[in-house]
């Protein structure tokens, strides 16, 4: 049965913070900055107003948070927190500790460029950069998503323990208004389990976490890491798929578009892939065979769902809102290793656009397109604005 | 929860370090020992001063009074007139003042009287017996320790009461008759029989004794007075020091006069000079030929007479009595300090035609005293004219025995202890019994192993301090120097450092990071043992152990 | 004589690997022991590392998170109000942090839990340097001692971290050493009573990175406290100072010439340090009132 809830005109941030309320996570440790800021004020609202019942910790940096919620969560309790850019990036050593504590943190992350120059604007590069953490992503392109992502991450990570990064792009669609369905307390309820690890730290347990191991229980610790995010594909396919069943809204890890016949596949992540939609309708018209696939889930990689739909198709045409020096667009790099050795593996383009913030409309989508259709690929990313 | 999440988290720990080893580590481990106190091992019957220190510390005060009368039976004598040897070597003496070992002695001698405390019934009887001739310090000491054990003791004694020169020698008011009975008593009830007016003096009555007993103890003392040449048939006009004292202790001191002098600087001359002050006279000389420095006696027993209004005159030696218009005159000659003698003490040289002369009504001479040979057997060696005994106090005659004054020219009351107790031992040993707790010669333990943090300096509690004013203390033979309250003996044994002897205070315990240190109740109270598995050897405990009861032993692997 | 008295709960373990005769693993032993089982700990790397076990094992009895080198305090906040949020506020929440961790990379994320009053306590395991690291410099590191990255001596004077802590109102900091385990126990529990941000520093000399015999941390411990160096006080709600052992006069001499790190000194630098204490001493008994 399905159960609408209600309807709200929500930008990104309060959605997000919606469906965090709706987990009834414990602790809060959150660190204020631009864009994310909304989400931490609509959250002690929703504290004043009795909706939420959790601890909030307020520290002195992002660091010091990030630290607060891997200890709250090791401690045996649900924990959630957002940040963005500088923020993130100064949580990058504890981000590695989270993963290996496998303490499973749901945190947004609202994509900013970072310093220096200073910015404000949407760049996805904060979070890529820390793809390594050991962390799920999760990048999602409207309010909507961000709400029903929330809570299908917390519900990815608690079963898999693994910490989930929700990150959608500032102010695109963090401050964006749109119209969200917001589920039901009792939907939510049904849907999330309360968060009951079998160990965590408590006196009546006893058992300590971190020690110093030797070289073979590091290695052994980092395969059942793996193990965990292996596993991750079918726990969120899952997750996503009873959520549809609740709510009539599912995802998938990939969101195909027109991809049916689709000799040319357009591939993206966050807010371009709607405005990829948009592209392919039009040259849909045009009667170019083509559709979008949109990357939600980027840790970890879904390799072989993508080699899945990509192989036999003439050409992938990659948009990157992201940019690593000396190696171009993160999501082409990913996807050449992903593709690399597949038999009809496609042609693969990869376009730097939207670093930075720079709007990319639809005509310039299709312009890139058309670029790859009279071109060569070459390994190197290309930057098209 | 999925398959990964379900896996143990190898980041977890799930054992306890105490199942691990690090007592190898180690290259030294801690070890509790028995280490003597300098104190214990100065004193001539190797009191356990100590552990009975710890006991009045810890206020259990008759447990401290039964270790005390281990090896001393007469804490109340001793406690009052030993010469207190301990107290020169306690260690606290080098950190502020020493530990007024006397004084505690006596507080729990007169406690114990004052509760009317019993020694342990014997509780074993064993067939041998023992004849005891001479009922000084000496013979009741050897008497005590043996009854102890379980062998039949008698003692035979010239004079009507027992106490040798403890009572016929020392005065009322240095030990009360009082004390003395009933410490006397107290040994008496363990059940040892006693015939006095017993002089056993002639070769037949010690072949009988020889023939009685499997073993006999001779400890008549010294009992013949020294006399000088020049004075030797003066014996009108001059008296025998160790005479007027056997008399004023029995009620019958004969009158002085105004004016007395008493030649000597021992014991026995204080003593006379002292009881003469109370019993009338009313000018009272001592006269030395060496200085206050070289004298015998106990130095408090030299200030507590200058109090009582008694003269000194050093450096003068007696050489003749002149008579004038009815009027004697003591004259004596001058003299200096020269080169140490044998005794180790200057040799008093005269000056010459350099004299002095002093008028009396009395003259007392206080010379010391010398041996009368037992006439037991015809092998008995003299040497130092002190009968000979060997380290056992042993005679050259077998199962015949000797101690005290008549071997030793080293003469306390103590020490005579000592004697009779090191004799009784011996026997015991012969008897096949040897259980009397024998000295060690282990080495002491030293001031440097006191941790001395745990013991904040603070004055002794000083003995002098509670005397009887002068003008009262002699107009009789009350005893001049008063005891402690229980308040200021806890006091005192507080600041004792119990060289070498583990007073469970856990230090050790609390003070190891390993926690390789076990405390068990144990039969006779906690104990300790160290945990070789864990025991770094790092010898902290030993450090923080306030008194030298541990050390860290080197450990081969 | 001087008599302890503690009543101890089994809660560190033999078994660990602090260096032979450690001061920090005996005062770990009665800080853990004194608060009980009822507790859980945060230690990040510093000598505690090696003292808490290798995994699997652990020489505690109580749950430790072996956290990140500067969140000892912030990641104590998180268990604490997890706990809260648990319906299990009377757990108590510890961090055991060095000198390094606490004077130098973790004072940033103190002085917020100090400042929100989290409900932990504190202690720093002061030895005056990095000793896990091979004795490097801290800020704690007195002037002219010899570390491997000051060879010719620190230049810089010791921080003071308890009047930087003061001035953050917490309601409890107090000094100790177990050189004095009676006060040290005695802060143990008044701090355990109370509520808030409770901070205890505790010197504890280093064998190794001082250069001292090992039997001798708790000499070292007290004549830190007799020369001045490092009195034993309490500061309440930042206002109230007491002083538990202060210097006797003895002379700073007796503290240094014991070891290695000041073996180099000229007389002019004990000289200065005197007067650095000595200055110390009297302004602390300012603060006391005195
Ligand atoms: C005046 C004076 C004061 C002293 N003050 C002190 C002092 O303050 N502190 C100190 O430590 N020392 C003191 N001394 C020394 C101390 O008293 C002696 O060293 C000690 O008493 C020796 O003990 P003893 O048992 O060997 O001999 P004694 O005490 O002399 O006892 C010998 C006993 O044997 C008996 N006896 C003798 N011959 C026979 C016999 N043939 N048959 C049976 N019995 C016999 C005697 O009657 C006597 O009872 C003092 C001595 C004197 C004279
Ligand atoms: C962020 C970070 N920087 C550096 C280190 C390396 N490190 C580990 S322990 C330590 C020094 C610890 O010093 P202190 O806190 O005084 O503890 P001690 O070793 O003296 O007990 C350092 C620098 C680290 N673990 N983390
Ligand atoms: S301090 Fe006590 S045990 Fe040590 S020598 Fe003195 S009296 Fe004896
Ligand atoms: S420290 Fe105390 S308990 Fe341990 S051996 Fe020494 S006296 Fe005995
Ligand atoms: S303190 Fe502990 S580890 Fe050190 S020597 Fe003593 S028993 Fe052994
Ligand atoms: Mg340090």
């Amino acid at each position: 049965m399905i159960s609408k809830g209600d309807t709200m005109l929500l930008t990104g941030n309060h959605a997000a913070a919606y469906g965090a309320m709706l987990a009834q996570p414990k602790v809060i440790p959150i660190y204020p900055i631009t864009p994310q800021t909304p989400i931490a004020e609509k959250l002690t609202e929703f504290q004043l107003e009795g909706l939420l019942q959790a601890e909030f910790i307020t520290p002195e940096s992002e660091h010091s948070a990030m630290a607060a919620c891997i200890s709250a969560s090791l401690t045996g309790v649900r924990v959630f927190t957002a940040t963005s850019s500088q923020g993130l990036m100064l949580m990058h050593e504890l981000l590695h500790f989270a993963s290996g504590s496998r303490a499973p943190i749901v945190m947004v992350n609202a994509n900013r460029t970072f310093a220096a120059p200073w910015g404000f604007w949407a760049d996805q590069t904060d979070s890529l950069a820390q793809r390594d953490t050991g962390w799920l992503q999760y990048y999602v392109e409207n309010p909507q998503e961000a709400l029903d992502t929330v809570l299908q991450a917390f519900k990815t990570a608690e079963t898999v323990l693994l910490p989930a990064m929700v990150v959608f792009e500032a102010f695109y669609v963090s401050h964006a208004l749109e119209v969200v369905g917001v589920p039901t307390p009792e939907t939510v309820k049904s849907y999330l389990p309360p968060y009951e690890p079998k160990v965590m730290l408590d006196p009546e347990i006893g058992r300590s976490f971190g020690n110093v191991v030797d070289q073979k229980t590091y290695c052994q610790h980092r395969q059942t890491l793996d193990l965990a995010m292996e596993e991750v594909f079918d726990v969120a396919k899952n997750a996503d798929d009873q959520w549809k069943g609740l709510t009539g809204r599912g995802y998938g890890l990939v969101e195909k578009y027109r991809c049916e016949d689709a000799e040319n596949i357009i591939m993206a992540m966050g807010t371009i892939s709607g405005t990829a939609k948009s592209a392919v309708d039009k040259m849909r018209a045009e009667g170019l065979s083509i559709g979008l696939l949109k990357v939600r889930l980027f840790r970890p990689f879904p390799v072989q769902e993508l080699r899945g739909i990509l192989g036999g198709r003439d050409r992938v045409i990659v948009l990157d809102r992201n940019f690593s020096p000396g190696n171009g667009g993160i999501l082409h790099q990913e996807l050449k290793a992903a593709l690399y050795g597949l038999k009809s593996a496609p042609e693969i383009f990869g376009y730097l656009a939207g670093v930075g913030g720079v709007n990319v409309t639809p005509e310039k989508i299709e312009g890139l397109v058309k670029q790859s259709l009279s071109g060569q690929s070459s390994a190197k990313s290309i930057w098209g604005w | 929860m999925s398959k990964a999440a379900n896996m143990l988290s190898t980041a977890w720990t799930t054992l306890r370090s105490d199942a691990l080893n690090t007592g190898t580590w180690r290259s030294a481990i801690p070890t509790y020992r028995y280490c003597p106190s300098p104190c214990h091992q100065a004193c001539p019957v190797n009191n356990d001063i100590p552990a009975w220190i710890d006991g009045i510390e810890k206020g259990e005060l008759h447990g401290a009074w039964l270790k005390l009368a281990v090896n001393n039976p007469f804490p109340s004598i001793t406690g009052r007139v030993c010469h207190h040897p301990c107290e020169s070597y306690c260690n606290r003496g080098q950190y502020d003042e020493k530990i007024s070992i006397r004084m505690l002695e006596r507080y729990l001698g007169d406690l114990s009287l004052e509760r009317g405390w019993s020694f342990p019934a014997v509780d074993v009887a064993k067939k041998e017996r023992v004849a005891i001739i001479g009922g000084g310090p000496a013979g009741l000491s050897a008497a005590y320790h043996l009854r102890l054990e379980g062998y039949t003791v008698e003692i035979y004694e010239a004079r009507q009461k027992l106490g040798g020169l403890l009572r016929y020698g020392i005065p009322a008011y240095r030990l009360p008759k009082e004390v003395l009975d009933r410490e006397i008593d107290r040994l008496l009830e363990l059940g040892i029989e006693v015939h006095t007016d017993v002089a056993i003096n002639t070769p037949g009555e010690y072949d009988r004794l020889q023939k009685e007993y499997d073993a006999l103890f001779i400890s008549t003392g010294a009992q013949r007075s020294r006399k000088l040449a020049q004075f030797e048939d003066s014996s009108g006009i001059i008296q025998d020091g160790l005479d007027y004292l056997y008399k004023v202790n029995s009620g019958q001191a004969p009158g002085l006069g105004q004016k007395v002098l008493v030649i000597g600087g021992g014991n026995t001359a204080i003593d006379t000079a002292r009881s003469a002050k109370r019993l009338g006279a009313d000018q009272v000389m001592i006269i030395y030929r060496r200085t206050e420095e070289e004298m015998p006696s106990q130095k408090s027993e030299i200030l507590e007479a200058g109090e009582e209004g008694i003269l000194f005159t050093f450096l003068a030696s007696p050489v003749r009595i002149e008579k004038e218009n009815g009027v004697q005159k003591l004259v004596c000659q001058k003299m200096q300090l020269g080169e140490n003698d044998s005794s180790g003490r200057p040799r008093p040289e005269p000056i010459k035609d350099a004299y002095l002369s002093f008028e009396a009504d009395s003259m007392i001479m206080a010379l010391g005293s010398d041996i009368v040979m037992p006439k037991i057997g015809n092998g008995l060696e003299i040497q130092d004219s002190v009968l000979k005994v060997d380290g056992k106090q042993e005679t050259s005659i077998k199962n015949v025995f000797a101690g005290g004054d008549l071997t030793s020219n080293i003469r306390f009351v103590s020490t005579a202890m000592g004697a009779g107790k090191k004799a009784a031992q011996q026997m015991a040993q012969l008897f096949g019994g040897n259980t009397v707790q024998g000295s060690s010669d282990l080495e002491t333990v030293s001031f440097e192993e006191i941790n001395t943090f745990y013991f904040p300096r603070n004055p002794a509690v000083v003995s002098g301090s509670f005397q009887l004013v002068v003008s009262d203390r002699i107009k009789n033979f009350e005893e001049v120097q008063l005891g402690i309250s229980e308040e200021q003996a806890i006091g005192e044994a507080t600041r004792c450092f119990n060289c070498g002897f583990c007073t469970v205070c856990d230090n050790c315990y609390y003070f190891c990071p390993d926690m390789a240190i076990a405390r068990n109740s144990g039969e006779d109270g906690p104990n300790y043992t160290v945990l070789d598995q864990y025991c770094k050897g790092c010898g902290l405990c030993v450090r923080e152990c306030p008194r030298g009861a541990i050390v860290l032993k080197e450990e081969s692997k | 004589m001087k008599h302890y008295e503690i009543a101890e709960e089994r809660v560190f373990l033999p078994g660990h690997a602090a260096c032979p005769g450690c001061a920090m693993a005996l005062a770990l032993r009665y800080i853990l022991n004194t608060v009980g089982l009822n507790a859980v700990g945060v230690i990040p790397p510093s000598c505690m590392g090696p003292m808490m076990g290798a995994n699997p094992y652990s020489s505690m009895r109580i749950p430790i998170i072996h956290n990140s080198f500067e969140s000892s305090a912030s990641t104590a906040a998180g268990i604490k109000r997890a706990f809260k949020a648990r319906g299990k506020d009377d757990v108590h929440v510890l961090a055991l942090a060095g000198d390094g961790g606490t004077y130098d990379i973790g004072l940033q994320a103190l002085s917020s839990v100090a400042e929100h009053n989290e409900d932990i306590m504190y202690f720093c395991m002061d030895n005056e340097g990095y000793m896990n690291t091979g004795t490097q410099k801290s800020s704690s590191t007195p002037r002219h001692a010899y570390t491997t990255s000051t060879p010719g001596g620190k230049e810089s004077r010791k921080k003071n971290l308890v009047e930087i802590m003061a001035a953050h109102r917490v309601p409890y900091i107090a000094t100790t050493n177990i050189g004095y385990l009676d006060d040290l126990v005695y802060k143990i529990k008044k701090a355990k009573k109370m509520q808030g941000t409770r901070i205890v520093v505790l010197l504890t000399p280093c064998i190794d990175g001082w250069g001292f015999p090992g039997n001798d941390v708790a000499t070292m411990s007290r004549l830190a406290v007799q020369t001045g160096v490092f009195p034993l006080y309490e500061v309440e709600d930042g206002e109230k100072y007491t002083i538990n052992h202060g210097s006797q006069g003895m002379p700073i001499e007796n503290y240094l010439k014991r070891q290695r790190r000041y073996r180099h000194l000229s007389k002019d630098q004990i000289e200065e340090i005197q007067k650095e204490v000595d200055q110390g001493w009297q302004r602390l008994q300012k603060l006391a009132n005195l």
